[in-house]
């Protein structure tokens, strides 16, 4: 079965194309990642999947029904993890939980036994009486996803839900999305954290200026890449170099440069390394360390579009 | 069902908002209790009643003419109210317009005519009232004496004439203290102010993306409205009833007999000030432009309708009296003044239409343009 089918999704705002021509298929049980830069296209993507927007071409499916013909059906089996914390500061966590689940239509003593196993799910509680007000980064994090699973949907859609907390919580969202998936729900999980992504999925798309750029497991994005090095050069000082004159050497695919930071992807059939040393040392850097990295899913998205991945944040 | 719980939801955030429930309750009560102190010597009092002076022509020798000055003259003083004939109708009514007279009073064949400066203030109903008072029982003498001819003398044993400026006192008191005339203004303007709790309910949703949240449920947009609009009116009828009670149980204030008729007034208030909040939060892209003009507009147009002080006392005529109907609150007010302390009913159904129609207004523009920001 098909949890979520799009076929040639186009959303545009203005002159921007923020979904450009977008097919993607993802089957029950899956957790399915969707990874790309800030500005990429994927929190749009999500809006039309839940029928905030409505695209301008291509067509959806969830669960096999158009969600334009069905949309009680569609709105009651997908749960969305908003990228922004949407709860109300003045109701308490127990609150927050039952009344959106509510709006469901769920009622009476199974909205209670819901809200329980979604406050218990996401370890809050204890703090069930509190005001969100009171609570931790990580925590208000937390009460975002119990407010978007306490109706039991079959597709849980997480936007980004890892941004700006701290480890700890981070691995504790990481583990439920595992568990979500393990007690059935099929989980879109997106996100601009490679090694999230890397960890939690089992299928990913990489997505860049509106487009999907690869799709497939870990596996299989890294083996597009398997003739690919990547060099990590740092230099003292400011790195003084022609980009171009780099790209000129026979070899070189990529050449992203960050402050002190070079990185290279090469072919590994060609020897260039000696050859960018060369050119670095006569260019007058002098260089502290030279590192060779197995190619991750950051080298994937390099040797595609020749940016890093978060390019936007540092 | 899901309107119930977006309703239990609003009143339950909007209790829990302490500040404005402070605002919306104890800050009228407290003013009403200073104003009502401080500003009692412009009002009427209820042992030290006011003197009037009038002037009365009479247009020839009536049978009511005959009985006015038979039957009220020597009596009216007991009301506080001094007549002196002025046979020059024009003279009388310059007087009257230049303020030199209270009041004119012109008996005529069958009816008396009464000419005050303004002809919505207090004076003016009170005489309205006793002139009133007095020609119905002129007019119950005349059908007696017509049928039961005989009756007409146990009638004039028992002294009409005593029991007549009785009830003329009476009247007169029921002009309304300070404390009286402020608990009524205070509940009107704080009324005024749940525009803004109306217009926050959105806000929040909008600043706190629970408005996201509620949008990819199955709720409908007309349910949110709805549900809003009902939550903020039966907190502010909360409020109301609060203020309503203590006001009457500690400040004894007057509300006259007919309490539906003023909670029908109340309520078309709310009604109307909870659609403007919610029409202006989505009619603005800045929220702090529309909170800046609700904050702006509410004491003009409460001024205008006397809710700070009384504009007919002041005497100040004219084109802010006229003005001063543009503002909702003139009318609210005037219509529970008028039902509470002359049982007059005239201005009821406009007030109502009024109160209405500006709600319709806004729940339209609400529906509008909320349509359009689920799509965005
Ligand atoms: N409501 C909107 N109006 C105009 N442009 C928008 C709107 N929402 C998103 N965009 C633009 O669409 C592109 C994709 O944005 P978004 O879907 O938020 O990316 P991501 O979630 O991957 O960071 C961006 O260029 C963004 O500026
Ligand atoms: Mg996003």
């Amino acid at each position: 079965m098909i949890a979520l089918e799009l076929n040639g999704l186009v959303k545009r705002f203005g002159s921007i194309v923020a979904v450009d021509n977008v097919d993607l298929s993802v089957r029950e049980g899956e957790i399915f990642g969707l990874l790309g830069p800030n500005g990429a296209g994927k929190s749009t993507t999500i809006n039309v999947i839940c029928g905030l927007l409505s695209p301008n071409s291509g067509s959806l499916r969830i669960f096999g029904k158009d969600p334009l013909k069905h949309e009680h059906f569609a709105k009651t089996q997908i749960g969305i993890v908003p990228q922004d914390i949407a709860v109300y500061n003045d109701l308490t966590a127990y609150e927050n939980i039952s009344f959106f689940a509510g709006l469901y239509g769920i009622k009476g003593k199974e909205l209670h036994k819901n809200t329980l196993e979604a406050l218990e799910f996401v370890g809050l509680t204890d703090y069930q009486k509190r005001f969100p007000k009171s609570f931790s980064g990580g925590m208000k994090r937390r009460l975002n996803i119990a407010c978007a699973i306490a109706h039991k949907p079959k597709l849980i859609i997480m936007d980004e839900p890892t941004v700006g907390i701290d480890p700890q919580s981070r691995n504790h969202i990481l583990q439920s999305v595992k568990e979500l998936n393990r007690r059935g729900s099929t989980i879109i999980y997106t996100s601009h954290y490679m090694e999230e992504v890397e960890e939690v999925c089992s299928r990913i798309a990489i997505m860049d200026h509106g487009k999907v750029i690869a799709e497939g497991t870990s596996k299989e994005l890294k083996a597009m890449v398997s003739d690919t090095d990547t060099l990590c050069i740092t230099v003292e000082n400011g790195l003084k170099v022609d980009e171009k004159a780099l790209l000129d050497i026979p070899g070189v695919k990529n050449v992203n440069i960050h402050e002190n930071e070079l990185r290279i992807s090469t072919s590994r059939d060609v020897v260039s390394f000696p050859k960018i040393i060369n050119t670095l040392m006569t260019s007058d850097n002098t260089i502290r360390n030279i590192e060779s990295r197995t190619p991750d899913l950051e080298t994937v998205f390099l040797s595609l579009t020749g940016r890093k991945l978060r390019d936007q944040e540092a | 069902m899901k309107i119930v719980r977006l309703i239990v939801k609003e009143v339950k955030q909007q209790f829990r908002d302490t500040g404005g429930l402070v605002l919306m309750t104890l800050f009228p009560l407290v003013l009403t209790l200073v104003l009502g102190f401080a500003l009692s010597g412009l009002y009427a009092d209820d042992g030290d009643l006011e003197d009037l002076s009038c002037l009365y022509a009479k247009e020839g020798d009536s049978l009511l003419a005959q009985a006015f000055e038979r039957d009220f003259l020597p009596v009216s003083h007991e009301a506080h109210v001094f007549l002196a004939e002025e046979p020059d109708i024009d003279k009388a009514k310059a007087l009257v317009e230049s303020g030199e007279t209270h009041g004119f009073i012109l008996v005529g064949e069958n009816r008396i005519t009464i000419f005050t400066r303004d002809s919505s203030g207090y004076n003016a109903s009170f005489l309205q009232t006793i002139m009133k008072s007095f020609t119905q029982t002129f007019d119950v003498m005349t059908t007696v004496a017509q049928t039961h001819p005989e009756a007409l003398q146990t009638m004039a044993n028992t002294d009409t004439s005593q029991s007549f400026t009785r009830q003329v006192s009476l009247n007169r008191s029921k002009s309304p203290r300070a404390m009286d005339y402020y608990a009524i203004t205070m509940l009107t303007l704080i009324i005024m102010y749940s525009s803004l709790a109306a217009m926050s309910t959105v806000v929040e949703d909008k600043r706190h993306r629970t408005l996201y949240r509620i949008f990819i449920t199955p709720v409908k947009n007309h349910e949110l409205l709805i549900s809003k609009g009902i939550g903020v009116i039966i907190t502010t009828l909360c409020q109301v009833i609060f203020v309503f009670i203590i006001g009457k149980l500690f400040l004894g204030a007057n509300w006259g007999e007919d309490l539906f008729s003023v909670f029908l007034v109340i309520l078309a208030e709310i009604v109307m000030m909870v659609s403007v909040g919610i029409g202006f939060a989505y009619l603005f892209k800045s929220h702090e432009n529309a909170y800046a003009l609700i904050q702006t507009l509410i004491p003009i147009l409460v001024f205008l309708g006397g809710g700070y002080v009384n504009l007919d006392i002041f005497g100040v005529g004219g084109i802010l009296s006229t003005m001063a109907y543009i503002s909702p609150i003139k009318w609210i007010n005037k219509t529970i003044l008028s039902i509470v302390y002359a049982n007059d009913y005239s201005s009821l159904g406009t007030t109502i239409i009024i109160c209405f129609s500006i709600a319709v207004i806004f729940i339209s523009i609400s529906a509008i343009f909320s349509k359009k920001e689920v799509k965005v």
